[in-house]
């Protein structure tokens, strides 16, 4: 691969769109997803050493 | 370029500043593609959140669902329904989440069947309705009093006997869960054979019967006129005392003394003279067979007017159904009688109430237990053999 030149650009122009649309609609909201369950399973673990939650009652 | 090549490509491009697309691009479509997403992930979470999507699982909608249909959860005077999630999805954010993943055990048992009939489900119930009982006793019933609250209960539009039990409840704040188990789906049922009473007292059961013994039935134990016991002659309740007479086997041929009223058949037999404690419920022949059933002279009882007769019993019985202290029953009795009790109110000393006074009491006060028929004959045949008429102190 060279520096980018007049020539080359539809191509880079095209990665760059890829890329963007790959991140943002695929693996960030996956990664989000994931982060998300996974604190909830965190809980979920601490609920069955623990016990289940208690509240203000 | 395989897979590797593809990510690498994809990491270069990412560490560059864009060359084609403008910050302002980026910048709008990020923002953008975020709200859309966090829009997603709400209507997710409510729509996994909804009654339709719970019975859209047919283990929830051919049970669970069809025995709400029938309570005031369902229908009542002010239109006002709790559905599915109300009541066991906690409405807390991070609980609610943590209650999501949990139900990918849920999803699991749908894919692999694990609760896919009715006779499966019934196994289960009593398992699963614990797991609520014990999260809704832990949060104090929250997901109750996300609705239902003491401190807007109007005492005067109560009748007196709702206001003679929840008054009482809200001074010591109980959780709803303590008394109204079964409030939106059937109890779970318990054969005698899986009471845990019996379970507990199974342990203890006389291994071999001595002749001229007295022993105790820890469970209902089914009586045979003869040694072939091919005719059941009746039942004895729990706690019923026997003397052994002799041993064949795995059988016991037994003398009991009791006492019967004189009328009708005198099928039912008593522990004592005028006393509703009963010991053994037997069939017409047997009771009306004098081989079977000797009774002495008639005694009137002036409380009644009744003319009762001490009987002696000999029946057989199979030899396994017995222990030989009945402290034994009463010890495992006494801690039902007080745990299942002692949730809602300080329960009364045994010894508070007469013997003929208790089956009334205990019949109006045992539907707010989980007691089975087992446990709540235990639990009343210890209640009325501690009961006033055999203490000192009353």
């Amino acid at each position: 691969m060279t520096d980018s030149s007049e020539g080359q650009q539809p191509a880079s122009r095209r990665r760059e769109w890829m890329a963007f649309l790959f991140l943002t609609l695929i693996v960030l909201p996956a990664l989000a997803v994931a982060f998300v369950g996974g604190y909830g399973f965190v809980v979920w673990m601490s609920h069955v050493i623990n016990g289940p939650p208690t509240a203000g009652y | 370029m395989g897979i590797v090549g593809a990510a690498k490509g994809f990491w270069r491009t990412l560490r560059k500043p864009p060359a084609t697309i403008s910050l302002g691009v980026l910048s709008v479509g990020g923002f953008i593609t975020g709200i859309v997403f966090w829009g997603g992930f709400n209507t997710a979470l409510e729509v996994t959140n909804t009654e339709a999507f719970c019975i859209s699982c047919h283990e929830m909608r051919d049970n669970v669902y069809q025995e709400l249909q029938e309570t005031v959860h369902w229908e009542n005077r002010t239109g006002v329904r709790a559905t599915c999630p109300d009541c066991h999805v906690p409405h807390e954010w991070t609980n609610k989440i943590a209650r999501k993943m949990q139900a990918s055990k849920e999803v699991w048992g749908a894919v692999f069947g694990t609760i896919n009939t009715r006779e499966k489900f019934l196994a289960k119930r009593e398992e699963l309705a614990r797991h609520e009982w014990a999260r809704l006793s832990a949060n104090g019933s929250l997901e109750c009093r996300n609705c239902h609250d003491y401190d807007s209960m109007d005492w005067d539009k109560m009748s007196d006997e709702a206001v003679f039990y929840m008054r009482p409840a809200a001074e010591l704040n109980t959780g709803c869960i303590e008394c109204h188990k079964g409030i939106a789906h059937h109890l779970p049922e318990r054969s005698a054979d899986s009471s845990p009473v019996v379970a507990a007292l199974e342990g203890r059961a006389a291994t071999s019967l001595s002749d001229g013994q007295d022993y105790f039935a820890y469970r209902p134990v089914t009586v045979f006129a003869g040694e072939d016991m091919a005719e059941p002659a009746g039942q004895l309740n729990l706690a019923a005392r026997i003397e052994v007479l002799e041993t064949k086997g795995d059988k016991v041929h037994f003398e009991m003394k009791a006492w019967r009223k004189d009328k009708g058949y005198g099928r039912v037999l008593y522990d004592d003279f005028g006393l509703n404690a009963r010991v053994a419920v037997l069939e017409k022949e047997a009771a009306q067979n004098a081989e079977l059933v000797q009774a002495g002279t008639p005694r009137n009882d002036d409380n009644t007017g009744l003319d009762w007769s001490q009987v002696t019993v000999k029946l057989w019985a199979a030899a396994d159904g017995f222990v030989a202290d009945d402290e034994q029953l009463w010890d495992v009795a006494a801690e039902s009688y007080s745990s299942s009790c002692s949730s809602c109110h300080a329960q009364p000393d045994p010894d508070h109430f007469s013997t003929n006074a208790w089956p009334a009491l205990f019949a109006g006060m045992v539907g707010f237990t989980n007691m089975d028929a087992t446990e709540q004959e235990l639990v009343l045949t210890y209640l009325q053999n501690h009961s006033s008429d055999n203490s000192e102190s009353h």
